[in-house]
């Protein structure tokens, strides 16, 4: 027989799985007098020579081929013919160990071919434990980004060897084979993973899903990359450890959580609001929902538990709270995620309100539009903090006003945020199952980077329902400085780029929008052709645009009560674009800053950075 | 409130008048005050608290069976007292008619439906530490009422019926809600004036809240309802006309006649008000200086934002 004719009878590389299997081990430095290292589906026994040679432990082969045994026998290695698949496995090998102490065990690239491994997870569980020796095994990963890509697109081959060999008879990624070891008690204390880009199951090479820089490939890429760490993993290497037995629960079978889960960030120092924020929860009409309250550096933590403590029974019993001492305010949103237990996440910060109808609006939408982000609607209302007969409360300062679009537009978003992070509802698969993560290199509008994003992969339900109170405090708009302002675009900016590199998709209806977008530029262009345009004055072009976006806007337009009568850009308090065409650069130019500097205006910027 | 010495804290009765309340609301309701009441006990700063309910509704709400559950799942309250009353009192007659049985220190005029943050009895409790003071009241979330208040004492001009606390004696004194004149809306309005006419300060607490859900319309403005419209109308009507501003009576008719084929509401109002008058049934005129209610562009204070 010639070693082409045996299965499995790789050479050992260092960039192969053998090769990672020896650094691990290596790394524990299985060294034992008169200990043995058990190598069990050894094939053809790749790593025999190594072992004995680097670790100076006696290699002992354990497979079901006697063919393969006997091979080994005549190289000089000590090699045993057993039925891994034997629910007596443990005995078996415990006859061939002959009271030697086991130093190491590997057991490379042989569990999948396993149909029955109870036997053989118990032995290398009790084994493990009773050397107190160290387990390194390795196993394809059928994760890996070329079969997911491909499987999306109806594509399942199995070839004679690799990621999808055609003996394979359970396929594992890494959160099945964990769940598998710790059923045995085995686990992971370190890996050394192979990685392979382009894997065996790269083909066929004309597969557009495959071909680097295509749409669909980058698009598909992107989202299984994002998904779980292992898209490029080509075999799984582990060293494992023994430890207590974790029984398997079935997906299917794990526990429910509630429907909902409201996350709240709170820095300790609004006290007063946090209770009133409880007390709306306390009175929500759906109470399906559980708390997490994420605690930011909080110095007196007592001060978070008393409000908890405080609330009635019902309520203090789904509240659960998160200290955190580090990050910024996407840091907290990824641990407050990463915390919830509820089909849908939805933050509220702890200076705003809720209508009793909130948790509800988004139960109704979810019965509708099940997986998509929820979305109701929002007032604005100005609030200031008051002091009477020495007890701290929250004045309502201004008339509740509306400035967000009633129906979401992915494209309208693009430019101005037009959703508190209240008004949405996000489905926790996105956090958990795509890997859609909060950007904690932002400082402001991270609720609007996500909601970009995740409204692109499960699109948006809307709802008509005001259901919630964003305050706009007079003390955080005198606070405003030109810093804050600059920060602000700053975050935009990386916002817009980081959209700009990838496609992207768009829900059904938006279409319509870019056309609309489209349509009112001509009109844009119709505007700007009555004024001849000499040479010198494409800033003037680029000027009346940016004052013709600005007085078109909703936001503007919302907020005109708030503007004294008389205009605040000299043209009237209805100034429209259409109003200036005639204007010279620098009038326009002064209209634009008379716009920014208006409190409106910055109300409705401070409206939506939030 | 003090015995020999020993300073027992004060106890309250908050009553609710139930009129098709839905039983899942009123029991939100009681946990919130039970938690309440637990507080101000463990902490020793709050005296027995009763929650007592009078069912105008035409059966009964609730049952003794349920009522026996409450009373069992919240034992910091004192007691759940429950009385059908077969008839529609009214807001005012309904509450005069459970205050016949209050005996605690103070009352609070209670909307059944409302949930109160954890603190708030001991907030309003400690409004009273001023000896002038008649009535507080609590701040409604998440719609704040519009009416102005002084930002460091809290003064206002009247304290609105969804949860506002004041001395049971004085309540009795002043002869409770004049349910004769206002049958659902402004009894608040006109209790609050006749306290201010006795002597007493009106003091608006918004370190105290309290839960009252209000729906806003697509222009962020509230909804109200038929009802809710037609008895505003006839109080607006009766009240200016009870604290002696004729002259706005007459305005308000005018202008409801004015508007009868847009607003039918308004015009039953009207016939109602005119109906009163000929059977020589509106109430004692009062106020005659102008020194104790507050007319101010259509409302019964100087708002602070339109709502």
């Amino acid at each position: 027989m010639t070693a082409a004719d045996v299965p499995y009878d790789f050479d050992f590389t260092v960039e192969s799985a053998y090769g990672h299997a020896l650094e691990l081990l290596a790394e524990y430095d299985p060294i034992v007098d008169g200990g043995i290292h058990l190598d069990l589906a050894c094939g053809a026994g790749a790593i025999a020579a190594q072992i004995e040679s680097r670790f100076g432990t006696s290699y002992v082969g354990v497979d079901f081929d006697q063919a393969q045994v006997d091979r080994l026998r005549e190289a000089g290695f000590e090699a045993h013919q057993s039925d891994l698949e034997s629910p007596d496995c443990y005995e078996a090998l415990r006859e061939l160990i002959a009271g030697r102490p086991v130093a190491s065990i590997t057991m490379l690239d042989g569990f999948e071919h396993l149909a029955r491994r109870d036997g053989i997870g118990d032995a290398l569980g009790r084994l493990s434990r009773e050397h107190g020796c160290i387990l390194v095994l390795s196993v394809p990963n059928v994760t890996h980004r070329d079969i997911a890509v491909k499987l999306a697109l109806g594509s399942w081959d199995y070839t004679s060897t690799g990621l999808l060999d055609q003996t394979h008879v359970r396929l594992f990624g890494e959160r099945q084979l964990e769940k598998d070891l710790a059923g045995y008690g085995l686990h992971r204390i370190a890996r050394s993973d192979v990685l392979l880009t382009n894997s065996d199951q790269h083909f066929p090479d004309d597969h557009s899903a495959l071909q680097q820089g295509t749409t669909i490939e980058v698009l598909l890429s992107e989202l299984r990359d994002a998904a779980e760490p292992n898209a490029a993993v080509n075999q799984f290497v582990w060293a494992c450890v023994a430890g207590p037995r974790v029984p398997a629960v079935a997906a299917e079978h794990a526990a429910a959580g509630p429907k909902f889960t409201v996350l709240i960030r709170t820095q300790g120092r609004r006290v007063h609001e946090l209770q009133e924020v409880l007390t709306c929860l306390s009175a929500q009409s759906d109470q399906d929902f559980e708390v997490v309250v994420v605690a930011h550096s909080v110095d007196d933590r007592l001060v978070i538990g008393r409000l908890v403590d405080d609330t009635p029974a019902g309520l203090r019993g789904r509240i659960r709270v998160v200290h955190v001492d580090r990050g910024n305010r996407a840091t907290l949103l990824n641990i407050g995620f990463a915390a919830a237990r509820g089909r849908y996440v939805t933050v509220l910060d702890d200076d705003d309100l809720v209508l009793g109808h909130w948790i509800e609006t988004f139960s109704v939408l979810d019965r509708k539009h099940r997986g998509q982000v929820l979305r109701s609607l929002a007032v604005v209302q100005g609030a200031s903090r008051v002091d009477v007969l020495g007890q701290p409360g929250i004045r309502a300062t201004t008339s509740p006003e509306m400035p967000y679009e009633e129906e979401f537009s992915f494209v309208k978003h693009l430019s101005l945020n037009q959703s508190p992070f209240m008004t949405l509802a996000f489905p926790r698969a996105l956090f958990r199952d795509f890997g859609v993560r909060f950007d904690e290199s932002l400082t402001t509008t991270e609720d609007w980077d996500y909601l970009l994003r995740a409204a692109s992969l499960v699109g948006v339900a809307d709802s008509r329902e005001i259901v919630a109170i964003y305050h706009h405090w007079a003390e955080q708009e005198s606070s405003a400085t030109e810093h804050d302002a600059e920060v602000w675009r700053l975050n935009e900016l990386a916002i817009r780029r980081k959209i700009d590199s990838r496609p992207l998709l768009l829900q059904a209806g938006e279409t319509r929008r870019i056309r609309q977008l489209v349509e009112s530029e001509h009109l844009y262009r119709e505007i700007t052709a009555q004024v001849p345009a000499t040479a010198d004055d494409p800033d003037r072009a680029e000027a009346l645009h940016r004052l013709i976006s600005l007085l078109e806007s909703r936001s503007w337009k919302a907020t005109s009560p708030l503007r004294w009568a008389g205009g605040v850009v000299g043209r009237g308090r209805d100034a429209r674009g259409a109003h200036f065409t005639d204007a010279q650069a620098a009038e326009i130019q002064q209209a634009i800053a008379q716009v920014e500097r208006s409190r409106s205006w910055r109300l409705s910027r401070w409206l939506l950075r939030k | 409130m003090a015995e020999s010495g020993t300073i027992v804290a004060p106890s309250v009765t908050v009553q609710s008048v139930l009129f098709h309340t839905a039983p899942e609301a009123v029991e939100r309701a009681l946990e919130a005050t039970h938690r309440a009441a637990e507080i101000g006990w463990l902490e020793g700063t709050g005296g027995a608290v009763v929650v007592s309910f009078g069912d105008c509704s035409p059966t009964p709400i609730l049952t003794d069976a349920l009522l026996e559950e409450w009373r069992g799942r919240f034992p910091s309250l004192g007691d759940i007292r429950y009385q059908f009353f077969g008839e529609n009192l009214g807001h005012g007659g309904a509450q005069n008619r459970i205050a016949e049985t209050t005996v605690s220190d103070y009352l609070v005029i209670a909307n059944p439906d409302v949930v109160i943050s954890p603190r708030t009895i001991q907030s309003l409790l400690r409004v009273f530490a001023d000896g002038s003071v008649g009535i507080a009241e609590a701040k409604q979330l998440p719609i704040e009422h519009p009416k102005d208040y002084d930002r460091r004492t809290g003064a206002t001009s009247w304290a609105a019926g969804a949860y506002s606390m004041l001395p049971t004696g004085l309540f009795k004194d002043i002869g409770g809600f004049d349910s004769e004149s206002f049958f659902m809306y402004c009894d608040d309005v006109d209790i609050s004036w006749r306290i201010r006419e006795a002597g007493h300060k009106i003091v608006f607490q918004p370190g105290a809240s309290i839960f009252h859900d209000k729906t806003l319309s697509a222009g962020a403005r509230w909804q109200p309802t038929a009802a809710e419209r037609y008895f505003s109308a006839e109080a607006a009507l009766l009240l200016t006309y009870k604290w002696s501003r004729p002259d706005l009576t007459d305005q308000i008719l005018a202008s409801f006649d004015a508007a009868a084929h847009l607003d039918t509401d308004a015009a039953r109002a009207a016939a109602e008000f005119r109906s009163r008058a000929a059977r020589g049934a509106l109430p004692e005129q009062r106020d005659a200086q102008h020194k104790t209610a507050e007319f101010v562009g259509g409302n019964y204070a100087t708002h602070r934002f339109v709502l």
